[in-house]
């Protein structure tokens, strides 16, 4: 038995109250959890909180924590904003009905090393905004451990912005061996590079060139696993990158 | 615990335990089209549309089918068997275990996408894993029938 109850709550307190017990847990995609060793403990649905909606407003997309990963694939405004930023990360992502149940909030509370998501997100200067009130940089929400929080979505700030996101995968449908996502925002350019097999990481400003940043991805950690060695992503890391500047930039550059 | 919804139109009343899954409540209601093969939320097996979409039955939570409108093949019969014939007519149909939840995933593609590039095809059937076929008989099929059905690659 994985859980002995199931609530779903009409209010983010009563959400939060619940997650006060140590075994309890926010079913999110259940994709995961579903395959988890544990037993006893409440499942938390926030199904009746109504945190399934993408809202745009003049400044922000706010992304319910709810939101499946195949609406965000499919949404018109963030699609003409990002040119298809979020289709081309999950299209590898096992299937459509895998991606009709996998949900923002619950990807991004795992903080996967392998999470498309977290890479795809961290160069639009996106924040998660938790409940109650709070809102935190993507980028240093990532390097924070889960500690029981309640996300109620993601805000992606509206922006000119060229974006290009490349993975590797040993096997279709697999996990990545590698991510990587490259954003230029006016003079700034971006990159985040995960499945190191660590989390993703952001690194780039304003006034970096896509030469430096080539040099500076060279530097961030990278692991051996079963799936590849360090070696081999460190390289993968800077092809990856220069198909995506090349991508943004429309030349080449030097990996 | 009591959980009530739609199950191909008809309102159905269910007893389920708090954790489990929706694709062994279907089979307790006599849905035999849903099946768990991977038993990881890979292999498509257990695709039921939930208010129209299609989810991995295995993964979708029991308790939260309250209240929500489930489509299964058996109330698919006669567009199903529309495109059974083409998959008869490729080879495509071989051992047949995989075949509802692909059926059902080839007709939510139907309705969903407007531009049936082959890339789109393979990206919204690649959640559907078939041990037969290698996939190539399975494409020419639906290749053949979004053709015969007037469902086309937009002209470029």
């Amino acid at each position: 038995m994985l859980f002995s109850s199931y609530a779903a709550p009409a209010s983010p307190d009563e959400v939060i109250a619940l997650l006060g017990k140590r075994n309890n847990r926010i079913a999110a995609g259940n994709l995961w959890l579903r395959m988890s060793r544990r037993t006893g403990g409440t499942m938390i649905d926030l199904k009746n909180l109504g945190w399934d909606q993408i809202e745009e407003t003049d400044d922000a997309y706010l992304i319910g924590a709810s939101v499946t990963l195949h609406m965000l694939e499919t949404h018109p405004g963030l699609n003409a904003m990002t040119g298809n930023l979020f289709a081309d990360a999950f299209r590898a992502i096992v299937g459509v009905q895998f991606r009709n149940a996998a949900t923002v909030g619950g990807s991004l509370y795992m903080r996967a090393g392998f999470s498309d998501l977290l890479t795809a997100l961290l160069p639009l200067n996106a924040a998660v905004l938790l409940y109650p009130e709070k809102e935190i940089p993507l980028a240093e929400y990532a390097r924070l451990a889960p500690a029981g929080e309640l996300i109620r979505g993601v805000r992606i700030p509206k922006q000119e912005v060229r974006v290009a996101y490349r993975a590797l995968r040993n096997t279709a449908g697999s996990v990545p061996v590698l991510t990587c996502a490259v954003a230029a925002r006016g003079s700034a350019l971006y990159a985040a590079i995960g499945a190191r097999p660590m989390r993703a990481e952001l690194i780039g400003g304003p006034g970096e060139a896509p030469e430096s940043l080539a040099a500076e991805l060279t530097r961030l950690t990278y692991g051996t696993n079963r799936a590849a060695s360090e070696a081999y992503r460190r390289h993968v890391a800077g092809v990856l990158f220069a198909r995506c500047a090349g991508e943004i930039t429309g030349k080449e550059t030097q990996a | 615990m009591n959980i009530t919804f739609v199950l191909n139109g008809k309102t159905v009343h269910a007893e389920t335990a708090p954790d489990e899954n929706l694709l062994s409540v279907l089979r307790r209601c006599g849905v035999m089209s849903v099946k768990c093969s991977c038993d990881t939320a890979n292999c498509g097996c257990c695709t039921v549309w939930v208010n129209g979409k299609p989810t991995l039955s295995c993964a979708y939570p029991a308790p939260r089918a309250d209240g929500q409108e489930i489509t299964t093949l058996e109330a698919l019969t006669e567009e199903a068997e529309s495109f059974a014939a083409y998959m008869a007519d490729e080879g495509a149909d071989q051992c047949g275990f995989c075949n509802p939840g692909f059926v059902m995933n080839v007709l939510a593609m139907k309705r969903e996408l407007t531009d049936f590039t082959e890339e789109n095809v393979r990206t919204y059937l690649a959640g559907n894993l078939c041990r037969c076929t290698g996939f190539a008989s399975q494409h020419r099929a639906v290749a053949a029938w979004l053709k015969n059905t007037g469902r086309e690659a937009a002209e470029v």
